[in-house]
C-alpha cells in the first residue's frame, strides 16, 4: 500500500513540476510573442511554434507519470 | 510542389516602355525584379526617373488610397456585420442582395475610381461626422439630466410673465450660502423674489430665483461677484430663456437616440450598397499605384529601359513570343540562366492538386520554402489528417467536426482561407473517424456502453499506444532526414548532406538498440547499436564539433515528442469519459444529458484546438527542421486581376 502511495505521489510530482516548468516557459514565450504580434502580425506561425515548445517538457512528464503508474508491482 | 521559374530580361527604348508595361500588366505572369540583381551595380545604368506628372499622379494616387483605407475601416466591419445578418430595422434582406464583384465588369479608368472613392468617403465622413456631432450633444445633455431632472418641477411653479425673470444656478450645500444670498437678493429687489430649490444629491442644490426684468444685471452681477455657478445652458441653447431651454434639451434628449439610430442605418445601408463598388475602385487605385511603384523602380541607360524579372517556365516561351511578335527587332527579351546564389532571390509559386492544394495555407502559416528546396505541403496533406485522427479517434467528435467544416465551407465559400482551413478539418475528421472504429470510441467511452466493437482500447494500452507513437516519430523524423539528405545534396551542401545521413543512421541505431533491449532482436545486438551510436555521435563531433552531443539529444527528444500523439490521445478519452460520468450522476435524467452536452462541447472545442496545435507542433519543430529552408520570396506577377482587397 506504502509502495502505491509513494508511487502515485512520484507521478504526481513528475508531471506535476513539469507543467509548473512548462506554464513558466510559456509565459515568458507567450508575453514576449504578444509584443511581437502587435508589431509584426505575419510572424504569427513562428510565435505559435516557439510558444508549444515547452509543451514538450510536459509530456515527457506524463510519459514518465504513465511508465511509474504501469510499472508491475 | 514549387513550380520551376525561368528568369527574362527585356530591353528596349524608352518610347516603347508605357507600350511594353502595358502588355506585361495584361499578361499578368512576370515577377519584376527591383532593382534587376545583374545591373544594380553597372555605372552606366542609373534607375528611371518618374517624370514631373507621373510623379504627381502617384502623390494623388497615394491620397486617394489612404483615403480609401480610413473609409473601409469604416464600411468593412459594418458589411460584415449585415452580411452575417445584422439588418437596419425598416429594411428587407431583399433589399440587401448584393452585386457581383468579379473582375469581368465593365472596367473602369483611374478617374472615375477615384470620383467614386472620395464620394463613397464623402458620404461616409459626413454620416460619421453627424453621427459624432449627436454623441457629442448627447454626452453634453447627459450631463445637465442631473440637475434638469431637479429643476424642471421648480420650472413648472414658475409663473410666466414677460416682467419677470428667473435664473437657474446650483449651490454646495456644505458651503450654506442660501440665506446670505437670499439676504443680498432681498435687498437688491426689495423681496419682490422667489427661490425656487431643490436637492440634485448629497452636496449640490439646485435653485431657480424669480425676480423682475429690471433686476436682471443686479442679479447677475452679485451671482458673478459671490462666483455662484449660473446654470449655463449649451452653446446652442444659449440664446433660449432658461425655461425653454429646458423643454428642449428634454425634447432633444428623447429625439436624439433616434436620430442617431436612422444615421447608423443609413450609414450601414451605404456601407452594403456600395461596398462591391469601393472594393472594385480600391483595387483598380491600389492596382495603378503599383504600376507607378513598378515604372519608379525601373533601371535603364539614357535612351533605353532594362528590366528583368520572374515567370513560370511554362509561361516563358508564349510570353516572349507574344512580346517578338508584337515589337519585332525594337525589344531584346531573352531567358537569362539564373546562377545559383539566385535561389535565395527566386520568386516561389506552390502549386499542388486537388485534395493537397488546401494544405498549402498550412505551409504558408510557417513561411515559404526557399526556391529550389523542398515544398513540404503533399507531406503535410499525408501526416497531419493522421496524426489528427490518432489523437482525436472518436466517431461522434469525427461526424460533428465533419458537419461544422462542411458547413463553415458553404458558409464562408468566399473566403480562400477560411475554404481552405475548413477543407483541412474535414478531411481530419475523417480520418477521426476512421480511428474512432479502430478505437471503438463514440463520444468518449459512451460506444461501449451501446455495445460497440473496439480494436485498441487506449484508454487501457497506454504503454503500447506511447512505443507506437514513439515508432512513428522514429520514422516520421528519418524520412524528414532523407528529404534533407536529397535537398543537400541538391543544393551541393555535402557536408550538410553527411550530417543528416549520420543523423539518420543515428535514430535507426538508437531504435535498434530499444528493439535489442525489449527482446525484439536478439540481445548481443544491444551493445552494438550502442557503440554504433557512439560512433556515429563521435563522426557528428568531427563535422558538427561541439553541436554534435546537443544535435543527438535534440534527436532524441525530438522523438520522445511524438509521445504527445499519446498523450493529448489519453486526455481526450479520459475527458469524454468524465463527461459521460457526469451525466449519470444528477438524479433528473434531463439535467444530466444537459451536463453531459456541455461537456461534451467543451471537450469538443479542446479536442479540435489540441490535435491542430499539436500535430502542426510536430510538423513544424519536429518534422520540418530536418529539411525545411523557410525564407522564401512570394511570387508576385505585375498585372491584372490580382485581388488585392476583398
Amino acid at each position: 500500500m506504502m509502495e502505491l502511495g509513494l508511487m502515485a505521489i512520484g507521478a504526481g510530482l513528475a508531471i506535476g513540476l513539469a507543467a509548473i516548468a512548462t506554464a513558466i516557459a510559456q509565459a515568458k514565450i507567450g508575453a514576449a510573442g504578444i509584443g511581437a504580434l502587435i508589431e509584426k502580425p505575419e510572424l504569427i506561425g513562428r510565435i505559435l511554434i516557439l510558444l508549444v515548445i515547452p509543451e514538450t517538457l510536459v509530456i515527457l512528464g506524463f510519459v514518465t507519470a504513465v511508465i511509474i503508474l504501469s510499472t508491475p508491482r | 510542389m514549387i513550380i520551376k521559374m525561368s528568369k527574362v530580361s527585356v530591353i528596349g527604348p524608352h518610347s516603347l516602355l508605357p507600350e511594353i508595361m502595358a502588355y506585361i500588366y495584361e499578361a499578368g505572369v512576370l515577377h519584376i525584379e527591383t532593382p534587376p540583381e545583374y545591373v544594380k551595380d553597372t555605372p552606366y545604368i542609373r534607375k528611371l526617373t518618374l517624370s514631373l506628372e507621373q510623379k504627381n499622379e502617384m502623390a494623388e494616387l497615394e491620397r486617394v488610397l489612404a483615403l480609401a483605407r480610413r473609409t473601409l475601416n469604416t464600411i468593412k466591419p459594418l458589411y460584415i456585420r449585415i452580411h452575417s445578418g445584422d439588418i437596419p430595422g425598416g429594411l428587407q434582406q431583399d433589399s440587401f442582395k448584393r452585386p457581383s464583384i468579379t473582375n469581368k465588369h465593365e472596367e473602369i479608368g483611374t478617374t472615375e475610381a477615384k470620383t467614386s472613392i472620395e464620394g463613397i468617403s464623402m458620404s461616409v465622413d459626413n454620416l460619421n461626422q453627424e453621427i459624432k456631432e449627436i454623441e457629442q450633444q448627447l454626452s453634453l445633455y447627459t450631463r445637465y439630466e442631473k440637475i434638469l431632472n431637479s429643476l424642471s418641477p421648480l420650472m413648472e411653479l414658475v409663473p410666466e410673465s414677460p416682467f419677470r425673470d428667473y435664473t437657474g444656478i446650483t449651490l454646495y450645500k456644505r458651503e450654506s450660502p442660501l440665506p446670505l444670498l437670499e439676504e443680498a437678493i432681498q435687498r437688491i429687489t426689495n423681496g419682490r423674489y422667489e427661490i425656487f430649490k431643490k436637492d440634485v444629491d448629497e452636496e449640490l442644490m439646485a435653485c431657480v430665483v424669480v425676480y423682475p426684468k429690471e433686476f436682471a444685471p443686479e442679479i447677475k452681477g452679485l451671482f458673478h461677484m459671490e462666483n455662484i455657478s449660473e446654470l449655463r445652458m449649451p452653446a446652442d441653447l444659449a440664446d433660449m430663456p432658461l425655461m425653454e431651454a429646458l423643454r428642449t434639451i428634454m425634447q432633444k434628449k428623447d429625439e436624439l437616440p433616434l436620430d442617431m439610430k436612422g444615421l447608423e442605418n443609413t450609414l450601414k445601408q451605404l456601407a452594403f450598397e456600395k461596398y462591391d463598388e469601393f472594393i472594385r475602385c480600391f483595387n483598380i487605385i491600389e492596382e495603378r499605384l503599383r504600376q507607378m511603384e513598378v515604372f519608379s523602380g525601373l533601371y535603364g541607360t539614357k535612351d533605353t529601359f532594362y528590366l528583368c524579372g520572374w515567370m513560370p517556365e511554362k509561361s516563358t516561351h508564349t510570353f516572349i513570343d507574344n512580346i517578338r511578335k508584337r515589337f519585332n527587332d525594337m525589344v531584346i527579351i531573352r531567358t537569362l540562366t539564373p546562377v545559383r546564389t539566385e535561389t535565395e532571390i527566386t520568386p516561389v509559386l506552390l502549386s499542388n492538386p486537388g485534395v493537397i492544394r488546401p494544405f498549402e495555407v498550412l505551409t504558408r502559416f510557417l513561411a515559404l520554402p526557399k526556391y529550389g528546396t523542398f515544398d513540404p505541403t503533399p507531406l503535410l496533406a499525408m501526416f497531419f489528417p493522421v496524426f489528427f485522427g490518432l489523437i482525436l479517434g472518436d466517431m461522434g467528435y469525427g461526424m460533428i467536426l465533419f458537419l461544422v467544416s462542411f458547413f463553415v465551407m458553404w458558409r464562408w465559400r468566399g473566403n480562400e482561407t477560411i475554404r481552405d482551413m475548413s477543407s483541412v478539418l474535414m478531411l481530419s475528421s475523417l480520418f477521426t473517424i476512421f480511428f474512432g472504429v479502430i478505437f471503438g470510441e463514440l463520444f468518449g467511452d459512451l460506444g461501449r456502453y451501446i455495445g460497440l466493437h473496439h480494436y485498441i482500447d487506449r484508454s487501457v494500452a497506454l504503454i503500447p499506444f506511447l512505443i507506437f507513437s514513439i515508432i512513428i516519430g522514429g520514422f516520421h523524423i528519418s524520412l524528414g532526414l532523407l528529404i534533407g539528405v536529397v535537398i543537400s545534396f541538391k543544393r551541393r551542401e555535402a557536408k550538410e548532406a553527411i550530417v543528416r545521413i549520420l543523423k539518420m543512421f543515428f535514430v535507426f541505431s538508437i531504435f535498434g538498440a530499444a528493439a535489442a533491449a525489449s527482446g525484439l532482436l536478439p540481445g548481443g545486438l544491444l551493445r552494438i547499436m550502442v557503440m554504433i551510436a557512439i560512433g556515429l555521435i563521435a563522426a557528428l563531433f568531427f563535422l558538427e564539433k561541439w553541436i554534435a552531443p546537443f544535435d543527438a539529444i535534440k534527436l532524441i527528444v525530438n522523438i520522445l515528442s511524438y509521445a504527445r500523439i499519446m498523450g493529448f490521445g489519453a486526455a481526450s478519452i479520459f475527458l469524454a469519459s468524465i463527461a459521460n460520468r457526469l451525466t449519470l450522476m444528477p438524479r433528473s435524467i434531463v439535467l444530466g444529458i444537459i451536463i453531459g452536452i456541455f461537456f461534451h462541447i467543451i471537450n469538443l472545442a479542446v479536442g479540435v484546438y489540441a490535435p491542430a496545435i499539436q500535430t502542426l507542433r510536430l510538423h513544424y519543430v519536429e518534422f520540418f527542421d530536418k529539411f525545411f529552408y523557410p525564407g522564401g520570396v512570394e511570387y508576385k506577377p505585375f498585372g491584372r486581376g490580382r485581388k488585392v482587397v476583398t
